[in-house]
């Protein structure tokens, strides 16, 4: 069962919604933490019944290292976090990456694959990396105790359990442990903001996937596009995944907040940055904070200390202590979302982005002090590089292998042969429609502000910092209460509710 | 450690790390005040003042730190 449901929608959280206010008025804290847990593993089922199991496997196991992880102290705490840890990473790459290491050595064997793929459990990258988050924040001393329903609640919670926001342990608990105070301001904060992530995936999303799919449907079956062809389908996909995966984060945000909980960012509007570490600060935010917080700050204090401990130089600390942890982190979250060469060098690329752009940032920075802030050219120079490097790299993310990822590279080089103007595929929809859709697209993109901005009268998330250094756009709207914001957020539920009658895609992000 | 000499051999890792020379010391500073205190720089400045104070801190100690008088609280213990 997905957000964007009738069933969903109109009944089933609804009824959780009513379930859990009349559990609160009777039975208190416990009564309401029931019912989260409830409709978590209801919806759970509902959605992929047969990976229960590893779903409970993952919480039985976790809960139990997380209890020995909270009694126990230094070294045999550090035991219990590496095992725990371990067993979390090794059973996600067991699922992700068993097919693709069967194809690959049965390739250097030049045989076929060893082995089939493993059939992926539904959410367990997400409710993986919320466990992992507590098991280190509880060794690390950040969250010290744990009881047993708030943290089935933390697991188990349906707004994000099958794809984030990854939201930690400690952000978490107190807001469902509190006494709900606002209900009502909660329940149309919720609601607006399901209203807005259902009119983006339903409306927009998947109006631009009706002529993005086909089109890369077309370059894999060994069509070679023309330039202005695969130019438009690369940034059509880009605003396709941003209207679908930021859609579905405002939703999840929404059904969050009806049940009293605000959950952290995962887009702060991120096609207009000005530099490729501003877009990961502002793309898919809650899986770069995750990774940040475990995987780089784990790698980069210890080789910075070791680097600094050799007397390495200046360059030397930082090519240990940043640039190298900033390289494996990038990889690991291109290289996360699959077994497929497509995302190892999406990763690949973008851990090259990264490193270039740190090193620039840091080779540059002793001119940079009393420096006049940058000139509009240079934002804008920024922000073109920025982008282009996000399509390139976008390229292998959603072709389906890499001869079709070559292909389209080479159609928008423009080197390739081929007329700028035939556009077989386009027959059915028209270049006037695609055209259309894209300059809509990126109206909204980059006039509007951003959903957060948009709805700040109601706090929809928890703090972001960096946010007040990003503008409001240049039609700076802003909700209020009242008749109009009444009558237009009604207007786009029904649209929005009218589009899923097409019958819904998947979001983007239920893959990963 | 004496708390006056804790502020100023830690304000003198804050100015080379941050390359800035005019950082006035408050117990509320946080990174936010400083230009280029970022979670890259904060690697590097965890490293400095462990190696100025010889001692080691955990990353939980780190991230129980709000502001900087939290930090000279810790070290003066």
């Amino acid at each position: 069962m997905a957000f964007n449901s009738y069933g969903f929608a109109l009944c089933f959280l609804p009824l959780v919604w009513l379930g859990w206010w009349l559990a609160g008025r009777f039975a208190g804290q416990r009564g309401r933490l029931s019912v989260i847990v409830a409709a978590g593993l209801g919806f759970y089922a509902m959605a992929s019944a047969w990976a229960l199991p590893v779903l409970l496997a993952s919480l039985a196991g976790n809960y139990a290292i997380a209890r020995l992880i909270a009694a126990s102290e230094g070294q045999t705490r550090h035991r219990w976090l590496v095992l725990g840890v371990s067993a979390n990473v090794l059973a996600l790459l067991a699922f992700k990456f068993t097919g693709f290491l069967g194809v690959n050595l049965g390739w250097l064997m030049g045989r076929p694959p060893l082995w089939r793929d493993l059939a992926l459990p539904l959410g367990i990258s997400f409710f993986t990396f919320q466990q992992i988050s507590l098991l280190v924040d509880l060794a690390r001393g950040v969250v010290r105790e744990v009881r047993a329903l708030t943290y089935l609640a933390s697991i188990l919670f349906f707004p994000y359990l099958i794809s984030g926001p990854i939201t930690y342990f400690r952000e978490f608990a107190p807001q469902i442990e509190a006494e709900p105070r606002e209900t009502g301001r909660d329940a149309m904060a919720g609601i607006t903001l399901f209203t807005i992530g259902l009119f983006k995936k339903a409306v927009l999303a998947d109006t631009m996937a009706l002529w993005v799919d086909p089109m890369f449907t077309d370059v894999a079956a060994g069509h070679r596009p023309v330039a202005a062809q695969a130019w438009a389908m690369v940034i059509g996909f880009l605003l396709q995944m941003y209207f679908d995966f930021s859609g579905y984060s405002d939703m999840a945000a929404g059904c969050a907040r009806l049940l009293g909980v605000k959950l952290p960012l995962n887009f702060y509007s991120p096609m207009r940055v000005t530099s490729i570490m501003d877009w990961w600060r502002r793309w898919h935010m809650s899986l770069g904070r995750f990774v940040n917080d475990y995987l780089f700050q784990s790698l980069a204090l210890p080789l910075t200390r070791w680097s600094a401990g050799r007397g390495f130089g200046r360059w030397g600390v930082t090519g240990f202590g940043v640039l190298l942890p900033t390289a494996i982190s990038m990889f690991v979250i291109g290289a996360w979302h699959g077994g497929a060469w497509t995302y190892i060098t999406f990763g690949l690329l973008h851990a090259f982005y990264m490193v270039v752009a740190e090193a620039w940032v840091f080779a540059h920075k002793k001119k940079k002090r009393g420096a006049p802030p940058p000139s509009r050219w240079v934002l804008l120079r920024g922000h073109l590089l920025t982008m282009l490097a996000v399509l390139i790299a976008l390229v292998p993310f959603r072709a389906p292998d890499m001869a079709s990822a070559w292909l389209l590279w080479g159609a928008m080089s423009g080197l390739a042969p081929g007329n700028w103007l035939t556009w077989p595929v386009l027959a059915p929809v028209g270049g006037a429609v695609v055209a259309g859709e894209l300059v809509a697209a990126m109206l909204i993109v980059y006039t509007l502000p951003n959903t957060a901005q948009l709805l700040d009268q109601l706090e929809p998330s928890l703090p972001f910092a960096g946010a007040a250094k990003v503008s409001r756009g240049l039609l700076p709207l802003r909700w209020r209460a009242g008749l109009v914001w009444g009558l237009a957020m009604g207007a786009m539920l029904l649209l929005g509710l009218g589009f899923v009658s097409r019958g819904g895609n998947s979001f983007v992000y239920f893959g990963f | 450690m004496e708390r006056a000499e804790v502020i100023d051999r830690l304000m003198d890792v804050l100015a080379e790390t941050f390359d800035e020379d005019d950082i006035a010391y408050s117990d509320d500073l946080t990174a936010a005040d400083v230009p280029g205190w970022d979670s890259l720089s904060n690697i590097r400045l965890m490293v400095a003042v462990e190696q100025e104070f010889g001692r080691k801190l955990s990353i939980g100690e780190w991230q129980g730190l709000k502001k900087l008088g939290d930090l000279v609280a810790l070290l003066t213990a």
